[in-house]
């Protein structure tokens, strides 16, 4: 959008108060989408901070090609998955699975601040595997077109767009009776 | 609690709030990143008024026909845009008048703009008169105050941006906006509208959002005389009046003329502000001072 197109030319000619309105314009829907790709709460909050201070490192010779929001979306996604191979690496799903987002409501220090709603989702998010719940929340979070979505998973959009159908299929019958279709 | 929405609808509206203490660490450690980075050299611009700039700039582009240049690429060369930039190089004076606004409800922001031949320039933005050449800020005043001071940025990125077109070319403004989809709507636009009949219209559309600008140009003349730049998303637009004219009086850009006027408690500021301006129609500019008194040069 125009808007972000001159967020960016203000950033490239040294204006850094056009930092707070990247800032505040995508840090809810970035934490939304780490938050559902990662069951590591404190991890999603470190994913998009990072996300975040990289993005403000690299933004007098920030060139935007596509969406900001895209690009931001896809940050926090690879930095996820980095997140999500360590923790394989690591075999520490147990500790991951006491530490989930979809076990807690509210951390009154924390960064974030989950609705009951967001919640529900996520632990309904976690059930999905992980392809898919990067199609969900890529495209629902990131409003990245599926046809992005397709190169940056390296696959064909036929894939992703059968990925998206059979996660919102899964997440109907997971948030059983909470939605209408 | 069901959501009306279907599955997607539910996700949507499964929300995150952040905290304002937490905000702030973040946005020190933001700020931190990005002072630590390298300055990059064309950085000059700081401050306030990014907006007014980008805007202007847009403008500017046309009126300077830098941005004319570059839309005849896409175009292979179209033969309008080489004609309108034929015609704009015999103008020997082009004002603008820009105006801004930030969102829907608000109220816009002026910038006039005059240029001549000979690399002079003169803008107003607010009570400021700036007077500039070959993009330098010669002299700038404060005609509410009545006295000499520090170039307002809008004004003396304006001058400074009239000498540097390649530094603020179309990639800056128009590809930034537009994405390089650009799009020669004249026949559909105009086709309902006799008076659009005289216009050519070129939009220049953005290929990821639905941000655009539109330059109209005279179908005979080639003279662009009007430029829209409209964000549906936020109402953020800017709407540009271009006129031209036959060379004004050299004192209409001379500061030290407009220095003498300005010590003059007599003067109006609605005097100051247009002071020395000929119009072309040899109508009155402003009450106190009418066309054909200028001093002689």
């Amino acid at each position: 959008m125009v808007e972000d197109r001159i967020l960016v030319w203000r950033l490239n000619r040294g204006d850094a108060a056009a930092l707070s309105r990247v800032y505040e314009k995508y840090r809810e829907d970035l934490l939304r989408l780490a938050g559902s790709l990662l069951s590591d709460r404190a991890a999603a909050e470190d994913v998009v901070q990072d996300v975040f201070v990289r993005f403000a490192g690299l933004a007098r010779m920030f060139r935007l090609t596509g969406s900001l929001k895209g690009y931001l979306a896809t940050c926090v996604a690879n930095a996820a998955r980095n997140q999500i191979a360590a923790g394989r690496r690591r075999e520490t799903a147990a500790l991951d699975e006491a530490r989930s987002i979809a076990s807690e409501t509210a951390e009154p220090d924390g960064w974030a601040i989950y609705s009951e709603r967001f919640t529900r989702a996520s632990r309904a998010m976690a059930e999905l595997p992980v392809e898919q719940r990067e199609v969900v929340t890529l495209h629902v979070y990131g409003e990245l077109p599926f046809r992005e979505i397709a190169q940056w998973q390296k696959t064909s959009i036929k894939t992703v767009q059968s990925r998206y159908r059979y996660a919102l299929d899964k997440l109907r019958l997971l948030l059983n009776g909470e939605v209408d279709e | 609690m069901k959501s009306p929405k279907g599955t997607v609808g539910f996700l949507k509206e499964a929300t995150i709030h952040t905290n304002a203490a937490a905000d702030g660490g973040v946005l020190h450690r933001m700020h931190e990143a990005y002072g630590a980075s390298a300055p990059v050299p064309v950085a000059r611009h700081t401050g306030g008024g990014w907006m007014a700039r980008l805007a202007v700039a847009a403008v500017l582009l046309v009126t300077a026909g830098v941005l004319i240049d570059h839309l005849a690429e896409p175009f292979g060369g179209n033969v309008a845009w080489a004609q309108v930039t034929q015609q704009f190089q015999s103008v020997s004076f082009v004002s603008a008048s820009i105006y801004m606004r930030q969102h829907a409800l608000a109220q816009p922001e002026q910038v006039e703009l005059w240029m001549g031949k000979g690399g002079y320039s003169r803008v107003r933005v607010g009570p400021q008169i700036v007077f500039g050449r070959n993009g330098q800020v010669i002299r700038a005043f404060d005609i509410r105050r009545r006295r000499p001071v520090e170039a307002n940025q809008v004004a003396a990125d304006l001058i400074w941006m009239l000498n540097t077109p390649g530094e603020f070319s179309l990639e800056t403004v128009i590809r930034s906006i537009s994405g390089d989809k650009l799009v020669d709507i004249t026949p559909a636009l105009n086709a309902e509208a006799a008076i659009g009949e005289d216009l050519v219209v070129f939009d220049a559309q953005s290929a990821v959002s639905p941000g655009w600008v539109r330059i109209y140009a005279l179908r005979e003349t080639r003279l662009p005389v009007g430029i829209r730049l409209w964000d549906p998303d936020h109402g953020f637009s800017v709407d540009a009046l271009i006129t031209y004219a036959k060379e004004q009086p050299t004192v209409f850009f001379d500061a030290d003329a407009f220095e003498k006027e300005m010590r003059d408690s007599a003067r109006t500021q609605m005097e100051l502000a247009y002071l020395f301006l000929r119009d072309p129609g040899g109508q009155d500019v402003t009450s106190g001072y009418r066309s054909g008194q200028e001093p002689s040069n």
